[in-house]
């Protein structure tokens, strides 16, 4: 077996890495779809805070950052539906959720290894507990996403029609926010606070160069993300770079190739 | 049949401080074919999206299919054909089977995948829309009149009772509009589907429509095709008060 299978960090790296390229696809597609994508950015930043907070506090930092970006999920699609713009809404509270993180990083100096991890994510620092709390989280995205597909599907390519044939829309947007948030805490650890929106964004615009249909877009994108992961993680274990970096270049340098193709071909 | 599908009474609306529309009665009997036109800003569209309960009025009751608004729960009875329905990203990754199962969607409600039956009732749409070998294209790849008549296949998909078009035609060439218009007439004729329609295509749907509506904020009664068009369609009563007739 080659080296870089046979440590426990980095087959629990790899498992929850799995997990996020499909869970980010999943998530991905709609936001990206719904004109959406600076959420997850938003969220992440939001996520910091509560990490800073986690830390500060001698708390499972994870627990907190879900706690801190579900909250503003909700807040940031209330804010929309009190006629705030959408993307107004989203930088008020990736403000406040920064601003946060570094007044805590002012007053207590102590933990600037671990939030270097958090911030560009880190193949080592995924213990049992991270992978047990991640799966769980993702089981229940996933499952939201299988579950109301249909219903988000419609929301995302026509919302009117949607709102029109009774299908309870604002519910949904926040469930998609909600789960947005999550998926950005999920990815936290692996990719890492400044790169998570990247790993939502890029293989979902890989993906919709060559997708037909909605499905297939989802399906493509979860391949293109599951190859980053594996080959992002295999290059930061060799090469003992921030996993979050190598993850998101190689979804990139994916993304090319991919657009080089396709123009060749036509 | 002379059910009343849709009873609007007293209905105004104002934005801010203007008033959009103002004291509009309408009844819409099952089997009709109405009309409603009226000049750019008239207040048409925010007519049709307060029957389908997407804006609330200021003030007046609406009844559909008998039953007040509020209390209102069958909208799959009710098929709507939006005005941007061809303004929508033309790079969405969506194809023609997608789109048109969504109107399936909210008959099946929360929780259920499309079953057999669907797939039966999607096909049948595509079908009847001339569209079932497009199945599998992306929408994007189509024509202005195809895209349209895939909208018209999902609002199908949910059977409804009665189909609300909003200047369905815009970006829909001449003699697609005319084929268009030939479609809804089978549909209104041989399907019994109740249509509403939103146009400034005077000219096709005159020989076809039952009834025609004007509006520009009130329901005017004025509404005489020569004063309009400069000519009077045969075959079509004007209304004038839209209060029964």
């Amino acid at each position: 077996m080659l080296e870089v299978f046979q440590y426990g960090f980095m087959q629990r790296a790899f498992i929850a890495g799995i997990m996020i390229a499909i869970i980010c696809s999943a998530i991905g597609t709609f936001i990206v779809l719904k004109r959406l994508s600076m959420i997850g950015d938003g969220l992440s930043h939001i996520a910091l805070g509560g990490i800073a907070l986690g830390l500060f506090l001698g708390v499972y930092p994870v627990i907190s950052a879900l706690i801190f970006s579900v909250l503003s999920a909700v807040g940031i699609n209330s804010l929309k539906r009190a006629k705030i713009y959408g993307d107004v809404a989203i930088a008020i509270f990736f403000s406040a959720g920064l601003a946060v993180a570094v007044v805590i990083l002012s007053l207590a100096k102590g933990f600037n290894v671990d939030l270097f991890s958090y911030l560009f994510g880190s193949i080592l620092t995924v213990n049992e507990t991270d992978l047990q709390v991640m799966t769980g989280l993702g089981i229940f995205t996933l499952g939201a996403v299988v579950i109301f597909y249909k219903e988000l599907f419609y929301i995302t390519f026509d919302e009117i029609s949607a709102r029109a044939s009774g299908i309870p829309v604002e519910k949904l947007n926040t469930l998609l926010v909600v789960l947005t948030a999550i998926t950005v805490v999920i990815s936290l650890k692996i990719v890492g606070i400044l790169l998570v929106s990247s790993l939502l964004v890029v293989p979902v615009a890989t993906s919709l160069q060559i997708s037909r249909n909605f499905k297939e877009t989802i399906l493509i994108s979860m391949i293109f993300a599951i190859l980053s992961v594996v080959v992002g993680l295999i290059i930061s274990f060799y090469f003992n770079l921030a996993s979050g970096g190598a993850i998101v270049l190689t979804s990139v340098i994916v993304f090319l190739i991919v657009m080089i193709y396709k123009n060749r071909i036509g | 049949m002379d059910e009343k599908i849709i009873e609007m009474t007293s209905i105004s609306y104002k934005q801010d401080a203007s008033r959009i529309l103002e004291d509009i009665n309408l009844e819409i009997k099952r089997g009709e074919f109405l009309g409603i036109i009226g000049p750019n800003g008239a207040g048409k569209t925010t007519l049709l999206k307060i029957m389908l309960g997407l804006i609330k009025p200021t003030s007046g009751t609406i009844k559909l299919f008998g039953e007040d608004i509020h209390h209102f729960k069958d909208w799959y009875k009710i098929g709507y054909i939006p005005q941007h329905a061809l303004n929508y990203d033309a790079n969405f990754p969506v194809n023609v089977f997608e789109v048109v199962s969504m109107g399936r969607f909210s008959k099946k409600g929360l929780f259920k995948n499309l079953g057999k039956e669907d797939m039966r009732v999607i096909d049948d749409a595509l079908e009847i829309v001339g569209m079932k070998e497009y199945k599998n294209r992306r929408i994007g790849e189509l024509s202005g009149g195809q895209q349209q008549r895939v909208f018209i296949a999902r609002a199908l998909a949910s059977q409804p009772e009665l189909l609300i078009l909003d200047e369905p035609t815009v970006g829909v060439d001449i003699a697609g509009q005319k084929e268009f218009y030939d479609f809804l007439e089978k549909l209104n004729k041989e399907k019994k589907i109740t249509l509403v329609i939103v146009t400034h295509d005077i000219g096709n749907i005159s020989s076809r429509i039952g009834r025609l509506a004007c509006i520009n904020k009130k329901m005017f009664s004025g509404c005489h095709p020569e004063e309009l068009f400069g000519y009077a369609p045969e075959g079509m009563k004007f209304v004038h008060h839209l209060h029964g007739e």
